[in-house]
């Protein structure tokens, strides 16, 4: 079973220091993502369909909305992992420079000695919960500037990069947004919510895919982890109602949920969270 | 850094909208907010882009269309009445000048502004710039926050690019000149002019040069933030003349700057050098001379019957620019008459 040591929350994001040893379900999030080994074998993240190294010198930079799950290729031995989801807003504020959107420029990200010293020193002051790390939002800034900076250099873009290429989004694609934010906490059928936007079931499938980068099943689990993660941190709702607010019908579904979209069970979640 | 708070939250970076935008709206806790904007249908992709960035809401937020250009009092009262209807808890101002000044004038301390240009000439900071008569007691607020993103501005015409780089440049200029004490303003008008005098003849040329089009638009931020210090009687003269001719704001000043600069001259002569070093003029050379003849570079006329501005007009044009705002800081007082003979001047 998958452990989690530690998890902080804050204005940047979250970050957490998993000890993985199962293979996760594909997902998504709204928040840029980074991964980088700590300790024990090496494991594997899938983006897009493809398989990226999880390493003492390999991380992963997973950009906002982008597909993805880890694997383990040892499944005796759990992997340390420092797993960090930056707010796109945080980096905006943070960032040194005048293109904005946490979108990395590729998944594969050398961990350079800077790096490296960057993420010892996080998931060091993570453990220690006898001291406060005052640092921690400097030492977060630097890894995602830096793992960012690195995955534009040498691209066909690199510098000239001025932010995603965003496709322009189908009207009934933002109606289809609005509805499924408004009511993650309802257990709605996406056939209803494609109904409603005015669109058959594939069609709404394939624009979705097309404009958002993720299918509408996908994208609702991260609208449903986000409200999960949220409660967890910051009311004292029991785990039970707290699926139950989300159209879960057992606290067992909710967790089979949250281990597979989000590694370690909720309850184990609310116990290491901190919020700095 | 992409967020300075000197007056107020200015975002500047490229594809800003997408994360900013749902960034303010919550940090403003806005979920009603009305669109003001002076785009016209199908004229760009940013609308797209704006209502994607605002999925974020509960409902489409209500969009009101105004004019660009002529008196824009009856918009003010369609966008009020709209914004009774609606129950709108803020207001975003998104296109040019026009709707950037409205959204101002409709916002207040319950219902903030965002302004996001689409346009290098103003960001919704300073003085407005509209013929717009507001209701007594109507002031435009500061906005909450502005959205200054470069990939918004691509594409405009070399026409449209060189009215809006001369006025953000007059702005600049005006605000230095300007005798109020403001160092730190002062510091970024001047930043302002070179940032100018470097890109906006590139930005003319090219309406796709991404470089260009972020540095005029700096220089449009620059030109908002020195505004603390007011402008001056190249922007009241133009207001006069434009109000009565229907000309594009910032296409005249090319044609008033000379006259303007020599009448202001006895006051604020000495300030002349180091605009010329800002703007990487030699030493000795005629500052007037150099501005008009890069006016008449980007395709600006240098002289106001350029374009048919005849003499009838000047005398009641005269008068609307000595009771304009601008007016009060031109670095010397300038009566009507004073206004007229310069503007016959450049006839």
């Amino acid at each position: 079973m998958s452990e989690s040591l530690a998890v902080f929350h804050g204005h940047f994001g979250r970050v957490c220091l998993y000890d993985m040893d199962r293979r996760m379900v594909p997902h998504g999030h709204r928040e840029g993502h980074l991964i980088f080994h700590v300790q024990g074998p090496p494991g594997a993240v899938v983006v897009n369909d493809r398989s990226y190294p999880l390493s003492a010198g390999q991380a992963v930079a997973v950009s906002p909305w982008q597909a993805h799950y880890y694997t383990p290729i040892h499944c005796e031995q759990s992997t340390l992992a420092l797993v960090l989801y930056m707010r796109p807003g945080w980096f905006l504020e943070a960032a040194r420079r005048a293109s904005a959107s946490l979108c990395f420029g590729r998944v594969g990200i050398e961990v350079t000695e800077h790096l490296s010293r960057l993420v010892f020193g996080t998931a060091q002051a993570m453990l220690d919960t006898d001291r406060e790390d005052l640092l921690i939002e400097d030492r977060l800034c630097a890894l995602t500037q830096g793992a960012y900076d690195q995955s534009w250099q040498w691209t066909p873009r690199g510098t000239e990069f001025t932010g995603p290429e965003l496709p322009r989004r189908d009207f009934r694609i933002r109606k289809a947004l609005r509805v499924m934010q408004q009511r993650v906490g309802e257990a709605i059928g996406l056939d209803k919510v494609a109904c409603e936007v005015g669109l058959s079931r594939p069609h709404f499938y394939k624009l979705f895919r097309a404009q958002i980068g993720l299918t509408p099943n996908l994208y609702l689990n991260a609208l449903r982890m986000e409200r999960a993660i949220d409660m967890l941190a910051t009311s004292q709702e029991a785990v039970a109602d707290i699926g139950f607010d989300l159209g879960f019908s057992s606290q067992a579904s909710f967790s089979r949920f949250f281990i597979s979209n989000g590694v370690v069970p909720p309850s184990a979640y609310r116990r290491a969270v901190q919020v700095a | 850094m992409s967020l300075i708070a000197y007056l107020t939250r200015v975002h500047f970076a490229d594809r800003v909208l997408e994360d900013a935008l749902p960034e303010e709206l919550s940090r403003l806790g806005l979920r009603h907010p009305l669109i003001l904007t002076d785009i016209g249908n199908g004229e760009s992709d940013g609308l797209d882009r704006l209502q994607d960035a605002l999925a974020v809401t509960p409902e489409e937020p209500a969009l009101l269309r105004v004019a660009a250009s002529g008196d824009g009092t009856a918009d003010l009262s369609r966008a009020r009445a709209l914004c009774a209807e609606t129950g709108c808890d803020g207001i975003i101002g998104f296109g040019g000048m026009r709707a950037l000044d409205l959204a101002r004038l409709l916002a207040d301390a319950q219902r903030p502004a965002i302004t996001i240009p689409t346009q290098t000439q103003t960001i919704g900071l300073g003085p407005l710039s509209s013929h717009v008569v507001p209701a007594p007691g109507c002031r435009a607020v500061l906005p909450a926050a502005v959205l200054c993103d470069a990939t918004l501005t691509l594409g405009a015409d070399p026409d449209s690019t060189a009215t809006a780089g001369m006025d953000a440049l007059i702005h600049c200029l005006e605000s230095f000149l300007g005798t109020a004490f403001n160092p730190p303003a002062d510091g970024i008008a001047l930043e302002g002019l070179r940032r100018c005098a470097l890109h906006l003849e590139d930005a003319v040329r090219d309406g796709a040069d991404i470089t260009a089009r972020r540095e005029l638009l700096a220089v449009a931020l620059n030109g908002g933030l020195a505004a603390e210090k007011g402008f001056g009687g190249i922007e009241a003269a133009a207001h006069g003349l434009e109000t009565l001719s229907g000309a594009r704001h910032g296409a005249l000043h090319g044609a008033l700057l000379g006259g303007m600069l020599s009448f202001n001259a006895p006051a604020v002569s000495d300030r002349f050098a180091v605009i010329r070093t800002a703007l990487g003029l030699p030493a000795r050379s005629d500052l007037a001379e150099e501005l008009a003849a890069l006016a008449r570079r980007i395709g600006l006329p240098t002289r106001l019957s350029d374009i048919g501005i005849g003499a009838d007009l000047l005398p009641a044009a005269a008068r609307r620019a000595a009771a304009d705002p601008a007016n009060r800081t031109n670095p010397r007082l300038a009566t009507a008459r004073d206004y007229e003979r310069i503007m016959r001047a450049a006839l």
